[in-house]
């Protein structure tokens, strides 16, 4: 009983879809580089999704600042699956260093300096790749030969998703504002000290050539310039510019007279091309069409 | 709102200029008709997409030609701009008649000829006696009362001449009518067939002779009667042609007496050719009284004696003046956009090119003046004469036995003599409909004199309905119950002179009791005019009631709406008794505050939303008081969409809060509640952004990182001042306090001006420091400095128009019902409908919620977004060179802005509140969206036998989606908001009482949002997720069409991905069923089902 809108599709580029020929069973594949390990949430879960995994190489004369041999090249991790569980799941294999999940690829360790959680909004997890660094060669080789399923919530090992998450998740962003104090202390204590030093630094060399015998000039000498910014700059050029305006004479000359006279037909003349364009466009729309 | 993700729209952002194109292009043709592609493809330069013009110097500086001056010089002084004149030759292109057309109507109309001189004669017959007329025909006029003496016989015409707009070449398309005058020869008629409709009762019986002959022919595909301009009294016969050309033209046929038949001196205004004695079987009351004068009989006898010489009249003042043919042209689309030129008493194409023949005998109009300028200088006179106070004439004679025009003004509202000086043309235009016209002429040319780029779409091109023209409609319905109100009124001698049609008899007095009542509300009132049937010719007439409905259109005034108060006069007054009279039991005797007793009426109302709608309660108390018409009769459209507003109660106006304790954890340290997983989840509660800019100083550091810490600390400071001083509960983060006071919560931001240019700076490898906007000072520009303008502005419009916030809130529950909120902003939605009141062209600024909404789908459904910025002038800042400079930067950057791009004063380049989404996809949806629901919504309101059920259009389709979340109720904490309100709902942690609160609520925590941000992060590359945030029970899934093409293996494109092996190749597709049971997973606890819907696609 209750009515709604009919509507056609979306649109014909989002009904259409490409023929894809019907490809064999999904089934992960052994010639691929990557080896296919099974990866559900848990035992309740029909299908599964797979963790692409190989040894972490580079070309020679690339850096990487992961260990070689000793790390596994993770792909398609999913969402719920964090660094803890895949320690987990794969410390079968060998004892795991460390785990590291990222968005994309990174051959760079990112920087180990904690990330305030104060100011950074903690990231929503979508799929990821992880490097799993194991202490020996072995684990890698043992990693590669997992048969799976891996499961990523068991009973003695439960992950939390969907409401249970968001609650905890809420709680945790509920933060305790004296930490946040100490934290912007030392912070701004540090920079202070920070500034402190390049200005003792600036002082020192004010006025002191170099080996050159060049000196340079700030802002705090004596007599101070204009800072160098783009908006300066331009600035000064726009003052030059009007000034050299004012002195110019308007419509003295015969020939400014015929030339503005001629600018003002070339005005129209363009407006009437631009008019023209529009309304040919209005035609192909059928615009004309009072009703 | 929760917390949107942010990275995911970033990236959709990224990729768009390139798509849109082909998907604005490709979708918006679907839409209309296949015929259109051709020229489509042939004509318009990078496939409908404006361009910047770039012109050659040297085509730029070319010597002019003669003619081209010529025509530079014509449009200089004779059009508005050469855009206008481009425009307006284009549609007068496309409504004139064709050459090849012409022909073939010529050939008809001698077809028809021939044939009418071919109609075998009749014996004479007494009137009465109407058995002569063969079965298959009905007289085409009611004949009440039946008895009337005279006698008729048929005989083919003396003359057949063709009348009207058809010779003038002034007819436009589409609908060609032809009118044709039969004359009827003089045996036919006897003296005194003036009197009592014998005249009238001839006419019709000629007709349905005619009618039972020319129906036997082959030649014509449609024989049928029809009522001249909708006047009861004069039957005319409508011949279409056989076969294709059957809409091609319609040939009218009005039979008119011989010249001379009928002597002018006896239908003059003042005299009386219907008798009491006749009509009502008894002579007016009290013996001797003068009878009752039918001015408007006499006028519908008159015309048609006039036919052809006001016909010849039009032919020498239009004769070869091709620019006043183009102006009536014009002038009769004006007319139609308006509805105002069609049933009895409209402003018809003949009246407006009567009035172009008055303006040229006056002057105001030159033969050699442009179709444009005509059309102004009539709006103009429109605008200025008003001809319900000073009627004019086009008789020249200063004959002393004519009429002063003061006896017209006793018995026509509206007076415009022809050329006799006995015929008023505008007998039948009530004075409402002539204030119509004067007020659309008028804000025609407010916007002819605004020098807008798009006057000519919005006079010319913009229909205006009732419906979306009114704030608010009201349709009578039955019309049968005018009857009774005419004999309340006591209006029996205008029903005798309008042969009984009491619709008509009806209208103006009731128009005149509205208005006086309304009053200070109302700024115009309009009324439909019953649409002109037509029905076969063995049929038997329409009755008066069969005219559908009586629609009524009010105009309010924002300024006077909201008064509960009509003042009277002082009790001892004698006007005291009057009022009493008028307002009925309503009026009662108060005291003021100046000590002044009056005669007052205070109508209740509370609410802002119900004082909007007062008029009803005024407009049902005098109809019912005055005429008899009971409210059931009164259907009344205003205020029907209120109740889906009033669902978002929790969000506007906020209530203060008052959580239970015990459905709560506590967290101790920070006084805060949690949410309880073995409860519902509990209230939304948002709180409300304050912005707190602090003083300019030169202690702030010069660091990003370092300004962030400074804020942080001033957060901390604010917090611990706020609750030693105050006593308010505070709760600080490194970005924001939040603020519990008196139930309500707010967010306050402290926010440093010079932050986002420090944000901004970048230092070139010489040193140079220049100023590039990055994303993260955009954002904080945004929020910071934009947000509060705009917020101060729309503020400003609100105070200026209440209905504002009426119809923005009413669109963006829309927007979002129809699940698309997620690709607006609230900002943009605002700027919108800000438009539909900054620039209300052509209507008049909204003042209610239900019309402005109206016009929001019609906006929205209409507006080529690709090819024009939508400038929302707030505050009136931008000059019309301003709007040009806008328009020109806008073509030449087209492609890098977003598909949807809304400017401000404060925002001429980058459109900042539309960065971000929609899509072109999304947006093309909400057009194709809007443009279904528009006419459903308007076909429900102008309904007279209700609206049905108003949320249908709010309803959203969802036999779309690949595939549906279901959401358990338990955990959508703003289920209640839902278009369909569900009867019961879970307790959601809230006491009804208010009582002191000293615990920080759970805020901002909204677990569909927290689950749609979690799926966008892990399948947005996959598919699109459509929700409806305010208590929507399903998540729409759409795969991307891409997302099933099989991938190459690379680290990039495995996300949800498997490989399979397509004949030698390892391939990625999507891992359908692992993601399907992930929906699940990610939701676990919210999410209901996930329904698969596996036939629409294949992997």
């Amino acid at each position: 009983a209750a009515g709604s809108l009919h509507l056609p599709e979306f649109g014909a580029c989002w009904a259409l879809f490409l023929g894809v020929p019907q490809a064999a069973l999904p089934s992960p594949l052994h010639r691929c580089p990557h080896s296919a390990i099974p990866v559900k949430f848990s035992g309740k879960q029909q299908a599964s999704h797979y963790l692409y995994v190989r040894e972490h190489r580079v070309r020679e004369g690339t850096k990487s600042s992961w260990p070689q041999k000793r790390t596994l090249f993770v792909l398609n991790v999913p969402p719920y699956c964090t660094e803890e569980c895949l320690s987990r799941l794969l410390s079968p294999c060998g004892p795991v260093r460390s785990v590291e999940l990222q968005e994309k690829p990174d051959l760079a360790e990112s920087p180990k300096e904690p990330q305030s959680k104060f100011f950074q909004p903690k990231p929503i997890p979508g799929f990821q790749v992880a490097y799993v660094v194991f202490q020996k060669p072995g684990g890698v080789s043992a990693a590669l030969a997992l048969k799976g399923p891996l499961l990523v919530s068991t009973e003695s090992h439960p992950v939390k998703s969907g409401v249970h998450k968001w609650i905890s998740d809420y709680r945790d962003s509920v933060l305790d504002p004296e930490a946040l104090r100490a934290e912007v202390d030392t912070f701004m204590e540090a920079y202070d000290k920070k500034v402190a030093e390049e200005e003792a630094k600036a002082q020192e060399e004010e006025g002191v050539p170099d080996e050159e015998g060049w000196v340079k000039v700030t802002r705090r000498g004596r007599r101070p310039v204009l800072p160098r910014t783009e908006a300066a700059s331009l600035r000064v050029l726009e003052r030059e510019r009007r000034k050299r305006a004012r002195k110019e004479l308007l419509n003295f000359y015969a020939w400014q007279h015929r030339e503005t006279k001629m600018e003002h037909l070339a005005q129209l003349r363009k407006k009437f091309e631009e008019d023209k364009q529009r309304i040919e466009l209005m035609r192909a729309q059928r615009k004309f069409r009072p009703y | 709102m929760g917390p949107a993700p942010a990275g995911a729209q970033v990236r959709g952002a990224a990729g768009e200029p390139e798509v849109m194109e082909p998907a604005l292009e490709g979708t918006g043709k679907k839409g209309k008709k296949g015929s259109s592609k051709k020229r489509t493809v042939a004509g318009s330069p990078g496939e409908g997409l404006l361009q910047p013009v770039k012109l050659s110097r040297a085509e730029l500086y070319k010597e002019p030609t003669n003619e081209e001056l010529n025509r530079l010089r014509e449009t200089e002084s004779l059009f508005h701009s050469s855009l206008l004149r481009l425009q307006v030759e284009e549609l007068l292109k496309e409504v004139r008649l064709s050459e090849k057309k012409k022909e073939r109507i010529d050939a008809f109309l001698r077809e028809v000829n021939q044939r009418i001189m071919r109609i075998p004669s009749t014996p004479e017959t007494e009137l009465t006696d109407q058995a002569w007329l063969p079965a298959g025909v009905q007289v085409p006029l009611h004949q009440v009362p039946y008895a009337v003496k005279g006698c008729f016989r048929f005989l083919p015409p003396a003359q057949v001449t063709v009348v009207g707009s058809y010779l003038l070449g002034t007819c436009i398309r589409p609908d060609v009518n032809v009118d044709v005058a039969l004359t009827m020869p003089r045996e036919i008629l006897q003296d005194k067939d003036g009197l009592n409709q014998r005249y009238f009762r001839k006419r019709a019986l000629y007709l349905a002779h005619l009618a039972h002959h020319l129906a036997q022919d082959p030649l014509f595909g449609s024989v049928h009667f029809s009522y001249t301009n909708g006047c009861h009294l004069k039957p005319s016969l409508l011949l279409r042609p056989h076969g294709k050309d059957e809409r091609l033209v319609t040939v009218r046929l009005h039979p008119c007496p011989p010249p001379d038949f009928f002597r002018p001196c006896r239908l003059l205004p003042s005299k009386n050719n219907v008798r009491s004695a006749w009509y009502r079987g008894q002579s007016p009351p009290g013996n001797g009284s003068p009878e009752p004068p039918t001015p408007h009989y006499n006028t519908w006898v008159l015309q048609d004696t006039a036919l052809e010489s006001h016909m010849q009249l039009l032919s020498t003042v239009l004769g070869s003046a091709l620019g006043l043919k183009d102006g009536v042209a014009l002038l009769k689309i004006w007319l139609r956009q308006r509805e105002l030129d069609k049933g009895l008493g409209g402003f018809s194409g003949f009246l407006v090119s009567m009035l172009v023949a008055f303006l040229v005998s006056t002057r105001k109009i030159h033969t050699t003046m442009s179709g444009y300028q005509v059309l102004r200088s009539v709006l103009q006179f429109l605008a200025t004469t008003d001809l319900t106070v000073n009627g004019i004439s086009l008789c020249l004679s200063s004959d002393p036995s004519l009429p002063a025009l003061a006896d017209f003004h006793q018995a026509f509202p509206v007076v415009f003599l022809d050329s006799s000086g006995r015929l008023n043309l505008c007998a039948d235009v009530t004075a409402s409909t002539y204030h119509q016209v004067q007020h659309e002429a008028r804000l025609s040319m407010v916007l002819l004199d605004s020098k807008a780029d798009d006057g000519f779409q919005l006079l010319l091109m913009t229909p205006k309905p009732m419906i979306r023209a009114f704030d608010h409609v009201l349709h009578l319905h039955p019309l049968s119950r005018l009857q009774a109100a005419c004999h309340r009124l006591k209006l029996w001698p205008e029903l005798q002179d309008h042969g009984g049609d009491y619709v008509s008899a009806a209208l103006g007095p009731l128009t005149t009791l509205l208005e006086q009542g309304l009053g200070s509300r109302l700024h115009l009132l309009a009324h439909s005019r019953p649409p002109v049937s037509e029905w076969d010719i063995s049929q038997d007439p329409p009755k008066h009631r069969d005219s559908g409905t009586l629609t009524l259109g009010l105009l309010l005034r924002p300024e006077g709406l909201t008064s509960v108060l009509e003042l009277g006069p002082e009790a001892d007054q004698p006007e005291a008794a009057d009022f009493r009279q008028f307002w009925g039991s309503r009026s009662e005797l108060r005291r003021f505050q100046d000590g002044a007793i009056r005669e007052a009426v205070v109508w209740e109302a509370a609410s802002m939303a119900q004082k909007r709608l007062i008029p009803h309660q005024v407009v049902t108390h005098l109809l019912a008081l005055h005429a008899d018409i009971p409210d059931t009769c009164v259907h009344y459209m205003g205020g029907l969409l209120d109740v889906l507003m009033q669902g978002l109660k929790e969000v506007f106006p906020p209530a203060p809060i008052q959580p239970a304790y015990s459905f709560f954890e506590h967290l101790r340290e920070q006084a805060s509640l949690l949410p309880r997983p073995d409860k519902p989840c509990p209230a939304y509660v948002e709180p409300m952004t304050v912005i707190c800019h602090l003083e300019g100083s030169g202690q702030w550091p010069q660091d990003a990182e370092a300004i962030r810490r400074v804020r942080a600390a001033f957060q901390l400071r604010l917090a611990e001042l706020l609750t030693q001083q105050h006593g308010l509960r505070c709760r600080a983060t490194a970005t924001h306090t939040d603020v519990l006071k008196d139930g309500f919560v707010f967010r306050i931001c402290v926010a440093y001006q010079r932050e986002p240019q420090i944000l901004k700076e970048m230092r070139s490898p010489e040193g140079m420091i220049s100023l590039r906007d990055t994303p993260a000072s955009l954002c904080l520009e945004r929020a910071t400095r934009q947000l509060p303008l705009l917020t101060s502005a729309l503020h400003g419009l609100q105070q200026q128009h209440p209905a504002f916030s009426g119809v923005a809130r009413l669109a963006k529950r829309w927007v979002r019902a129809q699940l698309l909120g997620e690709g607006f902003t609230d900002e943009s939605l605002d700027l919108v409908a800000a438009a539909l009141f900054l620039h209300p062209e052509p209507f008049t600024p909204p003042s209610s919620p239900e019309v402005g909404f109206l016009r929001f789908l019609f906006l929205v459904s209409t507006f080529d977004w690709k090819n024009n910025p939508l400038i929302v002038n707030l505050n009136n800042e931008l000059t019309v060179e301003e709007q040009v400079e806008i328009r020109s930067g806008f073509l030449a950057t087209r492609l890098q802005l977003p598909v949807m791009v809304v400017y401000t004063p404060q925002d001429r380049k980058s459109s900042v509140w539309t960065q971000d989404g929609p899509s072109p996809q999304i947006l093309q949806r909400l057009v194709v969206l809007a443009a279904e629901a528009l006419p459903v919504l308007e076909k429900q309101l102008m309904d007279p036998r209700g609206p049905g059920d108003i949320r249908t259009v709010f309803r959203p389709p969802l036999d779309m989606y690949d595939v549906l979340i279901r959401l358990s109720p338990r955990h959508i904490p703003r289920h209640r908001q839902a278009v369909d309100s569900p009867a019961a709902s879970f307790c959601r942690g809230l006491l009804s009482e208010p009582g002191s609160l000293s615990l920080m609520p759970v805020l901002g925590y909204d677990p569909p949002q927290l689950y749609l941000a979690q799926l966008r992060e892990a399948f947005g590359h996959l598919a699109l997720f459509f929700y409806d945030q305010h208590g929507g029970e399903v998540i729409g899934v759409l795969w991307k069409p891409a997302s099933f093409q099989p991938q190459p293996f690379k680290a990039s494109n495995t996300k949800g991905r498997m490989v399979v092996s397509q004949g030698e190749e390892l391939v990625l597709v999507p891992n359908v069923e692992a993601i399907l049971e992930d929906f699940a997973i990610l939701g676990e606890g919210l999410v209901q089902a996930v329904e698969a819907r596996s036939e629409r696609w294949t992997v």
